[in-house]
């Protein structure tokens, strides 16, 4: 028995925040319906692709982010379609939205009518700046959103260009957002019912810079990218032989741990001894430290650091990750079919829980695999009505 | 607000914690009506207490309620001090257990074991709890007795694929992990909570810091393990849209980005632009401006750079093309959308520590019913050491007075020894150390020492 079991879920929109959080909940147990237009999530379309034997091609990011969930796909220009639609919210517990603002409305679709029909639901909307404000309306990316929220203007370089993550980062943390505070909506549904949900992803990243805003309200200080000297023992990664490495200095002794587990015995010397003495000979002990690592296999450094309870890092590109022992032993990655591509790693138990573990069991479906399936099961359509919705398009 | 309407009104949460993920879990939740109570020994106080930023760069006496570092991610809770060192101070520690919900902790997998304190244990005293444990690897397998902080935890996941190509793997932003694996620890209490209430069942939440942040990076993962290749660190560039980028503006330290999403967006940005090189638009498809991005950034940064970064903002969303600008900490904090949504809250702290208003980041999401917002400010050490003790454990003057004798419950007294563990324990008096701005600048952490910050807080 999964948390999640009894609990009947619609997604709607092409959100990677809105499908991760969405992922995590049918990974507990919940009961996904992925509503897709016609022409699909345009996430399917994203690259890179898998391509099974029959030549298709299969978004990695969609794959990742659908596990589990059924999809019907319905024409949103059609009023059926809409009305299927009002159908299914008048059944499901929550709603998870990731459109842009008013595109639903347009659609004849309005929360405050959904929430009348079915008191107990729980819509949770996820868009760049939230519903409301002058920005609401704004064109968006995920770069024009980590700028806007501030995390760029404290990445990169002291004397470079502001710095983005390589990855949807803060999409993530949006469906993580999403997904806890529409968890916390349907513990409290029973007392006081159902609610409107409205997240914003800018407020996500900016939630993400606590110590930046901190600093400047504190002090007035404006936190930027440095320092200038990047720190040669704090968060940054330097180079081994086979790849990068880190390790970080937090309590005053950890220095000379470093020194003896690197076997370095010039850094042994007095005018490296305090934090001042290191900044004031920043050149010299960087070449010691980097002509060191030169000569040291990055996996080797990394156990051998933690035996010496130092505070070590160790890059590890998305293979090395997928073949990390830690996560192969606490049995992270679960092999799921889709289709015909067999076995492929999904993460599981994301959340950690120790009895009532999420596990994917199922791929993602493919565009409308289950239309008829949701129609009959959820909505009780009649098999020939199906047919004739099919038909004439209002649904695929 | 009715604080009776707050979500997890009713729970009760225990924490034991350090550094920034699972605090600031605890204060989200707190945010959200749960009863916090922070569970530290006064002799040994949190490490973010001694990081600062210090209210006006100056410590004080009382510094360990003065720390910027800690206030932001200790709101919302109550503030009990503990010895968990001592028979007495475990007792308390587990009668308290046996009226709460929830137990949330950070120390080493040995260290809660040999407290007698692990969830087998625990569960004794209260059979239906739920005890979130947080480590950088979970309390299993080969790593298990590993210490991951955000920063390690980064270079494991998002670092290679994060920084220019030209460039090591780089980090982004400041502790972010401990932000991701925050609001990975409050989906998981939730769920764990909405399982209990169901069904009466409790449980362990083993909490890996890696396992929360590996999902980022999901399709790369796919496209190895099937493709055997993955994207490349790249910049600020997108991996199939040309232009993207971050610009210079005019200004100290200004920039904008913008991501041109069709060829048709490209066609407009040039009639806006109507720059000689670029109304020519040389490269109307997509295909020839990924393979000539360094010009075009060039033609971009040309135009860019004689204006202001709202200037181009606006005149880029006016033509409905994905921009925005870098935003620093106090162009949020005068920011119109975020005004428009309250989105940063004033506190008034808690006139013993001598703060004053400042001002943090709220909630990221708004709940037409049941609002989460700061309850309260950070609280003082100890604070709510007669609270819990009387009130809650149901403890006399006297008992009480025992306690504090024997130091079982005290709170931190600045005429005795203290433990910094970045230094060692430290002498009666102590204080930790506070860079200037002038130093900071020096050094390159900090880009301005802004003088009218008083005036924008107060202002708000």
């Amino acid at each position: 028995m999964l948390p999640l079991n009894d609990v009947l879920i619609l997604e709607i929109g092409s959100s990677i925040s809105g499908s991760y959080c969405c992922k995590i909940l049918a990974d507990y147990g919940a009961n996904i319906v992925k509503i897709e237009t016609i022409d699909g999530d345009s996430i399917r379309n994203e690259e890179p692709f898998i391509t099974d034997s029959s030549n298709d091609d299969h978004s990695t990011l969609f794959l990742s982010l659908n596990t589990g969930k059924k999809s019907i796909s319905v024409d949103f220009d059609n009023e059926k379609s809409i009305d299927i639609i009002v159908q299914l919210a008048q059944k499901a517990d929550v709603i998870i939205d990731g459109t842009t603002p008013g595109f639903l409305e347009t659609k004849g679709l309005i929360f405050s009518d959904l929430l009348e029909r079915n008191p107990s639901l729980v819509i949770t909307s996820i868009t760049p700046y939230g519903q409301s404000g002058p920005n609401s309306n704004w064109e968006w990316s995920q770069i024009s959103l980590e700028a806007f929220g501030g995390n760029m203007y404290v990445s990169g370089d002291y004397d470079g260009e502001p710095m983005s993550f390589g990855v949807p980062l803060f999409q993530y943390v949006a469906g993580q957002v999403a997904l806890s505070s529409t968890m916390m909506a349907l513990l409290c549904a029973d007392r006081i019912g159902g609610q409107y949900i409205d997240v914003s992803i800018a407020e996500v990243v900016t939630s993400c810079i606590p110590y930046a805003l901190q600093y400047y309200t504190y002090t007035g200080a404006v936190w930027g990218r440095g320092p200038k000297d990047r720190l040669l023992f704090g968060v940054d990664l330097w180079p081994a032989s086979n790849g990068h490495v880190g390790l970080s200095v937090i309590r005053s002794t950890d220095f000379e741990e470093i020194a003896a587990f690197l076997g370095v015995p010039e850094m042994y010397e007095e005018k490296f001894s305090t934090p001042q003495g290191r900044e004031e000979n920043y050149e010299e002990l960087k070449s010691l430290y980097l002509n060191r690592l030169q000569e040291i296999d990055k996996d080797d450094f990394f156990h051998e650091a933690h035996a010496w309870r130092l505070m070590a890092s160790r890059e590890l590109n998305p293979k090395e990750l997928l073949q990390c022992e830690q996560l192969i032993e606490r049995n992270y990655f679960t092999n799921i079919d889709h289709g015909t591509l067999s076995g492929l790693p999904h993460v599981s138990n994301v959340l950690g829980l120790n009895t009532t573990k999420g596990i994917p069991t199922e791929g993602s479906p493919s565009l409308g695999q289950h239309s008829e399936y949701i129609l009959s099961t959820i909505l009780n359509f009649e098999s020939d009505v199906i047919r004739d919705m099919k038909d004439k398009g209002v649904i695929k | 607000m009715n604080d009776k309407l707050l979500p997890l009104q009713g729970v009760r949460i225990i924490e034991t914690s350090d550094i920034l993920a699972l605090p600031m879990a605890m204060s989200i939740l707190g945010d959200m009506g749960a009863e916090i109570i922070h569970v530290e020994y006064a002799q040994r106080p949190n490490f973010y207490r001694f990081l600062g930023p210090f209210p006006e760069g100056d410590p004080g006496i009382n510094w360990h309620d003065r720390s910027g570092a800690f206030n932001g991610s200790n709101r919302s809770k109550k503030s009990f001090t503990l010895n968990l060192s001592e028979d007495s101070g475990r007792d308390l520690f587990k009668h308290l257990v046996s009226i709460s919900d929830i137990v949330a902790e950070n120390f080493s997998a040995r260290v809660m074991t040999n407290l007698g304190l692990n969830y087998e244990q625990l569960k004794e005293i209260k059979p239906d709890l739920i005890m979130l444990s947080n480590s950088g690897y979970g309390h299993t397998g080969p790593w298990k007795d590993y210490v991951g902080m955000a920063q390690v935890i980064e270079a494991a996941t998002t670092s290679h694929l994060t920084g220019f190509s030209d460039k090591t793997p780089s980090k982004a932003g400041q502790s972010i992990m401990d932000l991701v694996v925050a609001w990975n620890i409050v989906s998981a209490i939730n769920m764990a909570l909405f399982h209990r209430n169901k069904t009466g069942e409790g449980q362990w939440i083993d909490h890996s810091m890696l396992e929360a942040c590996t999902p980022i990076i999901s399709s790369p993962l796919l496209d190895v393990a099937y493709n055997d290749k993955y994207i490349q660190r790249n910049g600020n560039r997108h991996n199939t849209y040309a232009p993207q980028g971050c610009y210079p503006c005019k200004g100290n330290d200004d920039w904008f980005v913008l991501t041109i999403k069709s060829d048709d967006e490209w066609g407009k940005f040039c009639d806006l632009v109507n720059d000689e090189s670029l109304s020519a638009n040389k490269y109307p498809k997509n295909i020839d401006r990924m393979t000539n991005h360094e010009e075009i950034d060039n033609q971009i940064k040309n135009w860019s750079q004689n204006l202001s970064k709202q200037e181009v903002v606006e005149k880029l969303q006016s033509i409905n093309i994905a921009a925005a600008p870098v935003n620093n900490s106090r162009d949020l904090l005068l920011d119109k959308q975020y005004k428009h949504r309250e989105f940063f809250e004033q506190v008034d702290h808690f006139e013993e520590t001598n703060i004053g208003k400042r001002i943090y980041s709220g909630l990221p999401f708004n709940m037409s019913k049941t609002n989460g917002f700061i309850q309260n400010p950070t609280a003082p050490l100890g604070f709510h050491n007669t609270y819990v003790l009387s009130e809650l454990l149901g403890l006399d003057e006297d008992n009480i007075l025992d306690l504090e004798d024997d130091e079982v419950v005290s709170e931190y007294k600045s005429g005795t020894e203290v433990q910094d563990m970045r230094v060692g324990n430290m002498p009666a008096g102590y204080k930790p150390a506070s860079p200037s701005n002038q130093s900071l600048i020096d050094r390159g952490d900090v880009r301005e020492d802004d003088t009218n910050y008083k005036n924008i807080i107060e202002e708000f």
